[in-house]
């Protein structure tokens, strides 16, 4: 009997709910979206407001979305201000968008529990839109994508290799032995952005971010510091970028094809003995001297193809792209092959309950040459004497041009290549169960597989037993994150937000290679052959970081707004004792243009004006592999039995994270009606106990450990600058700029001095920057000046050391005497880096071009050191001209103050003209033209290839180094995309 | 009420993904405490020493002072050989060869001690225990003689904390014998098992034990004993380090030989004037395929290939040669001035056809002045140079008999020598508080 009446009773409710939807009165709503001028916007947003329900506007600026009387409508889009309506009983919404270039009421969703809007935040937050990313540039990765597009990131091409090799400091380096590059997330997942070294290309890695399309993406927000973010929690002690991809919107189905052609060139030749001369007996005599650079060099061409479907239902969404990437580098034989496809589902199961799925897949391939520290073509041009022709003779046998490799039978007969397979999944929950609480749940699984191979026949010149080796990464990290938030009114002008979260994330990586110095006498047989091989590595870690946080924040009247937070952080790689740490954080902001007073006095110059500062800590949780706490034995065979060696660092069970303590105050202001506005912040940044892989004293059996014996800060300042100088119907132009000043110190360095790679030139030094250069340098006299030995040369520095500090001695005839003496010769790292990007648009014409600049930052050139030595070099033929006295070269070689150049750039990062082709028809709405060129134009004084270059990769410690590397080409690029 | 079973479900099901895993073993290599405590451990450590040595270890130990001494030549601009062959205070602190020479020898030294620190702690056979024991004792001995040979003091004991104290000349030698002589002690004791000689193919241990007592008998000025230890080893017994070409390769010859190498011997083992090997002196054509290259830089040496024990990657070495033990017995009779039995040993070296080895001289007896105590050494020391070439000796040796030597601040590419020692490595002075000040020259 009390089943059925329970039955019933759960009718009348179920009948009570649904009869309730019947009566509130769902309407259809229509409308247009335009801005002031009325040109329609593609791709406003139209949401209800406290409502998961959305739709976005098409290309007319057109939108539908059902709805219910009383409920508000919003309507947002990037770098306008929104729009809110109520709904009454119309059943036609238009709504028209006022830029708004500070966009203090953009949401922004990384690093906050919840969401928050930029104006409740307390520190700054770059965003960046698709378009300024990827619609023009020659690009292949995302890193290279955003260079010059943030204020406080110095972002750097480290080759010119196809695949790229980009890294990316906020802010500064904050980290000797990790990598200071910031966390990756792509739609909520954490993904891998490793720069292993499979195969050693002599330096050159690729970093996992090339295996995304930069086409992908819809908009990307970054957060700089440790301040910022108390939900990524330690991981993102380098500051996060969060990358959003393109989501399907209600509506028809939208799509994009972009299909395009470029054409690479090497922009600059490196310097040569073009003297047609050689010595002979000390006597110079006539000599065919040939250019090996148009042996290596080529002109190259690539394309690239990538669509995009969108649409969905109000309830189900989906997004489907896939691309195609092929380029050649300007080396020849090299390039750079990706394909991927992409996928996102958004279902809402119940008004209160939706999901999200996504799924990615990358397989790229790229052919490259060993250079830099190893053996390739380049190195061989800056190492090798050009009186040979490389070319084969008529049987195909490869000249041998001395110790070096023959550039020609390098970049025919050595392969080189590394292949990825990438596959990012990932399924989010969102839960509203009532009225503002909200629960997200995200799941992530990023598994990436590198290969690399390089196979160097049998009977190659310089290397006549051949090598062959393949080394494979497997790769797979999963996070796991939930998080809560409640939002309340405490009174009508107090509002609170609780936010709480856990995140556990797990990374599995396996190696695997095998190497054999004896390959087959038969040409083609590439495999290298386990039966015979000389060497292996089977090596496979695991490391877990967990955290959880608990976040409060109070707003009070929309216009001051405080955060308080407090994390714990642990890492499996640390000693037991300290691997969990308490990071505390503090933030605020203050609409300050809200107040009466200020509207009042400044008003009709402000439109808006928000003051903001935030304090807070982080731990740096991966700068270390794992089982550094271990002193660890590895396995070694002699005479057939099994034995063990002790690795040569020696373990510390001591071993804790990096504290970083962040200080950073700022203002966002908007002034002129939206025509200009600043973002300006200044930050201090305290590392302390800086993990050190510091040497021992060899007594001790042992090499080097890492210990927390250092300390570093950087201070400094960016500020971003947008403006629309001329706006009216027919014409607009916009300018934005940046600019960044970063001051890195490294103090309390045990052993005052530590060699960080480049053979010690790169050192950290106490009191200095991070990654200064450490060399011989120029004997000067008492006054400075240079001091010339007899012979009218050069000469080091010689004499004795007070403490660390080199003091010149000199003998009775004012020569140099003593020991030889090193100091620190030089800085890479810049004064300050600032992007100037100018925008006009003329009806359908579009034109733009961005000059990146770097100031103050030195290089060492290898290329130039060489060239003093060897003979194919430039400085040899003013040696033989006689140019330059006798013996220059060699008194040049051996002082490393010889070869360090002054790396300062103003370079046209891009210039693009652009043409928009309205069609409307209803198969096919718009087409877009677009030209551009990419690094054509350098203005600088660098004696190389290029000054934006890193032998050693993305190596964090070790920078502004070149030598042998792959200069970045000039691209030319004609690109069409359609929108159907 | 559904609701809030469904939303249950949500997170219970979140939660169970969110389980979490924080401690991580090495599975790919054993830690201190699994090998330190362990039997198999212990002997893996004496098989890994003894590989680190024969494969790294030695390398150094040749090139380093074989530099110093004019054994080889070096044929391009690297800074490193390039200091070592102009020597004086040319050659900085933070030379990279002086460095490896240091560092190795004591990473090795290390490991020896590794095991006396931990064997009496670990269950195993007396026999195996004794062989285990008198191993790593003549491995300690051995890395910390190459170590005093180059260097004016040595830490006796490595300091894990960093702070190794150093002894002289004096104490270290007499410790190398002591270790020797313990060594003997525990293998008389309990015979070494069969378990431990399959660790120990490559050497008949108690004649090694017996040649190092002669060599640092010898070094130390003990003569007597030096002529007893050396009467001790049997001449046809073969010690060798062994190497299979692939995954052991013979330190020497990668990088004296494999793949057109910067460093090469010189033409007449680097010997010049009275020193010069005799015309149709046998150990010539074992050691040197004579070229006809010219170093380019520092000198202007003639160099040579070289064979003898570095021919090809699996090619052994010797862990000593006979004909060391028999010119250890003519400078021991020689500095006791009995000059007949000098010249007697001395001769028995310069007619040798019979050498295990293949390192025959087959000349005829010296025909220098038998009563010149001074001219037998130096034909001793012409001898050592020759017969043991390229094992890491000749510094040593022109040190011990050419003591007086006058050796130029400024450098020098020809003279015998251009240091008396090598200046400590520039991380043991920048970490170890306990370093002694450098030698001057």
């Amino acid at each position: 009997m009390k089943s059925i009446f329970t039955r019933i009773n759960l009718m009348i409710i179920a009948l009570l709910f649904s009869s309730l939807s019947v009566f509130s009165q769902e309407i259809e709503i229509t409308g247009t979206v335009t801005d002031e001028y009325g040109s329609p916007i593609l791709g406003a947003n139209i949401t209800i407001v406290g409502e998961n329900v959305g739709s976005q506007t098409d290309f007319d600026g057109n939108y539908t979305i059902t709805a219910t009387v009383g409920q508000e409508l919003k309507c947002s889009y990037i770098g306008m201000k929104p729009t809110t309506k109520k709904i009454e009983n119309q059943n036609a919404i238009n709504f028209v968008l006022i830029e708004d270039l500070l966009n203090l009421d953009e949401v922004i969703i990384t690093g906050t529990s919840g969401i928050a809007t930029k104006k409740q935040l307390g520190s700054a937050i770059s965003t960046i839109g698709s378009r300024d990313l990827s619609e023009s540039k020659a690009v292949v990765s995302i890193g290279e994508a955003l260079q010059g597009q943030i204020a406080g990131a110095q972002i750097n091409r480290n080759s010119g290799n196809p695949s790229g090799g980009v890294s990316m400091k906020l802010r500064g380096a904050s980290t000797l032995v990790g990598s200071s590059d910031p966390l990756y997330i792509i739609d909520g997942v954490i993904i891998n952005n490793n720069s292993s070294t499979l195969i050693d290309l002599g330096g050159y890695t690729q970093n996992r971010l090339v295996d995304i399309n930069p086409n992908d993406i819809e908009r990307i927000e970054v957060l700089k510091g440790a301040a910022a973010a108390a939900i990524y929690g330690s991981r993102a002690s380098n500051g996060v970028v969060q990358i959003f991809t393109k989501r399907g919107k209600n509506g028809e189905p939208r799509i994009t094809y972009s299909t395009s052609f470029n054409v690479n060139t090497l922009r600059k030749e490196l310097p040569y003995n073009d003297a047609q001369l050689k010595w002979d007996d000390g006597v110079a005599v006539p000599a065919t001297r040939y250019n090996y650079q148009d042996d290596i060099f080529e002109t190259s061409y690539g394309f690239e193809n990538s669509i995009n479907i969108t649409g969905g239902t109000e309830k189900t969404k989906y997004s489907f792209s896939g691309s195609q990437y092929k380029n050649d580098g300007i080396v020849r034989n090299t390039d750079f092959d990706r394909k991927t496809l992409r996928l996102r589902l958004d279902q809402e199961l119940y008004d209160w309950f939706s999901i999200s799925a996504g799924s990615f897949v990358s397989f790229n391939k790229s052919n490259d040459m060993p250079n830099g520290k190893n053996y390739g073509p380049i190195t061989s041009l800056i190492f090798a004497d050009n009186l040979n022709d490389t070319a084969p003779d008529e049987f195909g046998n490869y000249p041998n041009i001395g110790w070096m490799a023959n550039p020609t039978e390098a970049l025919d007969r050595i392969e080189a290549t590394t292949q990825n397979f990438r596959s990012i999944s990932d399924i989010q929950l969102k839960l509203t169960p009532f009225e503002g609480f909200r629960l997200n749940y995200t799941f992530g699984f990023d598994h990436s597989n590198s290969e690399g191979l390089i196979y160097i026949p049998n009977g190659f010149n310089t290397k006549i037993n051949g090598l062959s080796q393949k080394a494979t990464i497997n790769s797979d990290m999963l996070n796991s994150d939930i998080n809560i938030s409640y939002q309340f009114d405490i009174t009508d002008d107090l509002k609170s937000t609780t936010g709480a979260g856990y995140s556990y994330q797990y990374e599995e990586n396996q190696f695997f290679g095998v190497t054999n110095n004896l390959v087959s006498a038969i040409d083609g047989v590439v495999v290298t052959d386990p039966t015979s091989a000389s060497s292996g590595i089977d090596y496979r870690t695991q490391v877990s970081y967990w955290g959880g946080y608990l976040q409060q924040s109070f707003g009070y009247k929309d216009k001051l707004f405080l955060t308080l937070a407090g994390r714990i952080d642990g890492a499996s790689t640390f000693g037991e004792d300290e691997r969990q740490q308490f990071y505390p954080k503090v933030s605020s902001s203050y609409a300050i243009s809200d107040e009466d007073f200020w509207k009042d006095a400044l008003g009709d110059t402000f439109d808006s004006f928000k003051l903001r500062a935030a304090w807070g800590q982080a731990g740096n949780l991966t700068a270390l592999d794992p089982f550094q706490i271990y002193t660890n034995y590895n396995s070694t065979v002699y005479n057939g039995n099994i034995g063990f060696t002790p690795s040569t660092t020696q373990g510390n069970s001591q071993l804790k994270p990096e504290r970083q303590t962040e200080t950073e105050v700022g203002f966002d202001a908007s002034m002129f009606n939206n025509r200009l506005s600043l973002e300006f912040s200044y930050y201090n940044q305290e590392v302390e106990d800086l993990l050190v892989n510091r040497p021992l004293s060899p007594s001790t059996g042992f090499d080097q450990q890492f210990a927390n014996v250092a300390n570093m800060t950087n201070k400094g300042f960016e500020l971003l600058i947008k403006g629309t100088p001329i706006r009216n119907e027919n014409f607009n132009w916009a300018v934005t700029g940046t600019i960044s000043h970063n001051k890195n110190n490294v103090t309390d360095v045990e052993g005052f001095r530590l060699g960080l790679g480049m053979w010690g030139t790169s050192v950290a030094q106490d009191g200095e920057a991070l990654g200064v250069f450490y060399g011989t340098y120029f004997a000067t006299d008492a006054s400075g000046n240079i001091l010339l030995n007899t012979d009218g040369n050069v000469q080091k520095a010689l004499g004795h050391y007070e403490g660390n500090t080199p003091v010149q001695d000199y003998d009775v005839n004012g020569q140099p005497t003593g020991t030889t003496l090193r100091k620190i010769i030089g800085d890479p790292n810049p004064d300050y880096t600032a992007s100037i990007t100018n925008e006009f648009e003329y009806k359908n014409f579009g034109f733009r071009f961005q000059w990146d600049i770097s100031k103050g930052n030195d290089i060492m050139s290898w290329d130039k050191r060489m060239a003093y030595l060897f003979a194919g070099g430039s400085f040899e033929a003013d040696e033989l001209n006689g140019t330059v006295p006798a013996g220059s070269q060699s008194a040049n070689f051996g002082i490393f103050e010889s070869f360090i150049e002054d790396g300062s750039y103003l370079k046209l990062r891009e210039v693009a003209l652009t043409y928009n082709l309205k069609v409307n028809k209803s198969y096919l709405k718009n087409v877009k033209f677009t030209l551009s060129g990419t690094n054509l134009i350098s203005i600088d004084n660098y004696y190389g290839f290029d000054p934006e270059v890193n032998t050693e990769g993305q190596t964090n410690g070790v920078t502004g180094q070149d030598m042998a590397n792959v200069p970045i080409p000039a691209v030319y690029k004609l690109g069409v995309i359609f929108n159907f | 009420m559904k609701k809030l079973i469904k939303i249950f479900i949500v997170v219970v099901g979140v939660l169970s993904f969110t389980a979490c895993e924080t401690d991580f073993n090495n599975i790919n290599q054993p830690a201190e405490d699994q090998v330190l405590t362990t039997k198999a451990g212990l002997l893996g450590i004496s098989v890994g020493m003894s590989e680190d040595f024969a494969t790294s270890t030695y390398a150094p130990i040749v090139e380093i002072p074989g530099l110093t001494t004019r054994e080889f030549g070096n044929t391009l601009t690297y800074v490193t050989p390039g200091e070592l062959v102009i020597g004086g205070t040319l050659l900085n602190s933070d030379n990279a060869g002086v460095t490896r020479l240091w560092s190795r020898l004591l990473r090795d030294k290390g490991m020896a001690e590794s095991i006396l620190a931990n064997i009496d702690n670990v269950e195993m056979d007396p026999g195996t225990k004794a062989g285990l024991s008198a191993y790593a004792k003549w491995f300690k001995a051995m890395t910390l003689g190459y170590l005093i040979q180059n260097f004016e003091q040595a830490p006796i004991i490595n300091d894990l904390n960093g702070a190794s104290v150093f002894s002289n000349r004096t104490e270290v030698l007499n410790e190398c014998i002591s270790l020797l002589e313990s060594a003997k002690a525990d293998i008389s004791l309990n015979p070494i098992s069969d378990e431990f000689e399959g660790y120990i193919p490559n050497m008949d241990l108690e004649n090694v034990l017996d040649a190092f007592l002669a060599r640092y008998n010898l070094f130390a000025g003990n003569y007597t004993a030096a002529i007893s230890s050396a009467n001790a080893v049997d001449l046809t017994s073969m010690s060798e380090w062994w190497y299979d070409g692939v995954t052991t390769e013979n330190a020497v010859w990668s990088f004296a030989v494999f793949n057109d190498p910067d460093t090469k011997p010189q033409d007449n083992f680097g010997l010049t004037g009275s020193f010069v090997p005799e015309i149709g002196d046998g150990r010539i054509a074992f050691y040197l395929d004579a070229v006809d290259e010219t170093e380019v830089d520092f000198g202007f040496h003639n160099v040579d290939n070289a064979l003898g024990f570095f021919s090809t990657a699996s090619t052994a070495i010797p862990i000593y040669l006979p004909g060391e033990m028999l010119l250890i017995k003519a400078e021991a009779y020689a500095m006791s001035n009995d000059l007949p039995n000098a010249v007697i040993n001395l001769n028995l070296v310069r007619e040798k056809t019979d050498d295990v080895f293949g390192v025959n001289a087959g000349l005829g007896p010296w025909t220098g002045d038998v009563n010149s105590q001074s001219d037998i050494l130096d034909e001793i020391f012409k001898n050592r140079s020759i017969e043991l070439f390229m094992s890491g000796m000749r510094f040593e040796d022109s040190r011990r008999i050419h003591p007086d030597l006058t050796i130029p601040a400024s450098g020098d590419y020809f003279i015998e020598r251009n240091r008396n020692y090598y200046p400590y490595p520039f991380d043991e002075r920048e970490n170890n508080p306990n370093i002694p000040a450098d030698p001057s020259i």
